[in-house]
């Protein structure tokens, strides 16, 4: 909807970066394609040269926690680090109701792990972890619904929120 | 071209300040029968509205001037007359001396610096490409704001970012002066994300052009003093969400 709305107003090109196994960047590419976006799809692996030569990374969130640091679909945290090595600005957007009073500093304290079947005859399982965390340093912006914020006032909107919910 | 009134500054301060204006004028109780006293009410938080606004910096000088230490050089950018009022209140308490930097186009740290030496302050004027260099020298910068930014970061007087930037990487800190109402919902991801009216090039006499202001985020600024106390950059986007909820 961020697309579609953007569209209206500017002319811009588009990189999808996906990566498997949810390939869920086919469903944005869709919708690009359907806007009349000039859109390039690539993998994960081969982000860094798009990246280069991107002015804004947009990213959604599963959830946002207190010290500002993101979580989201595996993968993102690698985007977010290649955006900051060339100096891009990463925005992610994603609706209040995601912030979280919880703090988390790494992928592995809470995730959800996706069983991707048996290798090597059965020796071993193809695990993978559904979500990273993206530090609140990587991140120069978030989109809610109550306007842009830094990542160091997700605390104080969900103080106020809550604040506001406790009232009414 | 910018009206008289705002004596070569920008609208940023002008649009905040109005918008919190009526913030505060509409924010409590206004449905009164009579509409005469409904208009005296208006005009009552109008003035107190500005009376405050004028107090402004001399909080922002009694909580700033600490930071200025007995026997520091400062560096100052931009003809800030919060930052003035701040080093005025200083200087009468101790001794410091000021670096200030030319301030080309407009070349305003002519004027800074002799309101400095009237107050008795050693000062240099040195050039804006020399700030890295005098940077060495100095303890602190100062500097005022156009507008503050909803993360903290500020809009100011060209030349804002490379002293930051500078002062940054020799680990000197940088404080910046202003007034709550600048406090704007502006967010600026990058320097083109400027608002179109200071984008505006301002040209010297020899043909090189700048915008008017710059975009300094807050990774590069150590305090901000204003009338609602010291505030860090992440401190603004809490006192905004206060101010406009």
């Amino acid at each position: 909807r961020l697309l579609a709305a953007a569209r209206d107003r500017v002319s811009f090109e588009a990189v999808v970066v996906d990566a498997p196994p949810d390939l869920a960047g086919r469903a944005t590419l869709k919708t690009l394609y359907d806007l009349g976006v000039p859109t390039t799809y690539v993998f994960l692996h081969a982000a860094a040269a798009e990246l280069a030569r991107a002015s804004l990374v947009v990213v959604g969130a599963d959830a946002v926690f207190s010290n500002g640091s993101v979580l989201a679909r595996a993968g993102t945290f690698a985007v977010a680090a290649l955006a900051r090595a060339a100096n891009v600005p990463v925005l992610v957007a994603c609706e209040a109701y995601k912030f979280h009073d919880r703090v988390q500093l790494d992928a592995v304290a809470a995730n959800e792990l996706v069983d991707l079947g048996a290798v090597g005859g059965g020796a071993a399982r193809k695990r993978h972890l559904r979500y990273d965390v993206t530090p609140a340093t990587y991140v120069s912006a978030i989109a809610t619904e109550h306007g842009l914020l830094p990542p160091s006032a997700v605390a104080v909107l969900v103080r106020e929120l809550g604040a506001a919910e406790d009232k009414g | 071209t910018r009206p008289g009134c705002l004596r070569g500054r920008t609208i940023v301060s002008v649009d905040s300040g109005s918008e919190l204006f009526l913030r505060h004028a509409t924010r409590t109780f206004l449905e009164f029968g009579d509409f005469d006293r409904c208009r005296r009410e208006l005009v009552e938080r109008g003035r107190a509205f500005a009376s405050t606004a004028r107090a402004s910096r001399a909080k922002i000088a009694a909580v700033g001037h600490a930071f200025v230490q007995d026997g520091a050089t400062v560096l100052v950018h931009g003809a800030s007359r919060v930052v003035m009022a701040l080093l005025a209140r200083a200087a009468s308490q101790k001794h410091f001396s000021a670096v200030v930097t030319e301030g080309r186009p407009d070349g305003a740290g002519a004027g800074v610096a002799a309101e400095l030496r009237a107050l008795g302050v050693p000062t240099r004027v040195v050039l804006d490409a020399a700030v890295a260099h005098h940077l060495e020298a100095c303890d602190a910068v100062f500097v005022g704001a156009e507008g503050v930014m909803e993360n903290g970061g500020i809009i100011n007087k060209i030349g804002t970012l490379t002293v930051a930037t500078c002062a940054k990487a020799m680990r000197k800190p940088v404080y910046v002066a202003a007034e709550s109402y600048k406090f704007a919902r502006l967010f600026p991801l990058n320097q083109k994300d400027l608002p179109e009216a200071l984008a505006a090039p301002a040209c010297s006499e020899t043909g090189a052009e700048a915008p008017a202001c710059d975009y300094t985020p807050p990774q590069y600024i150590k305090l901000l003093f204003t009338d609602l106390g010291v505030l860090t950059p992440a401190a603004v986007s809490d006192e905004l969400i206060r101010l406009y909820s």
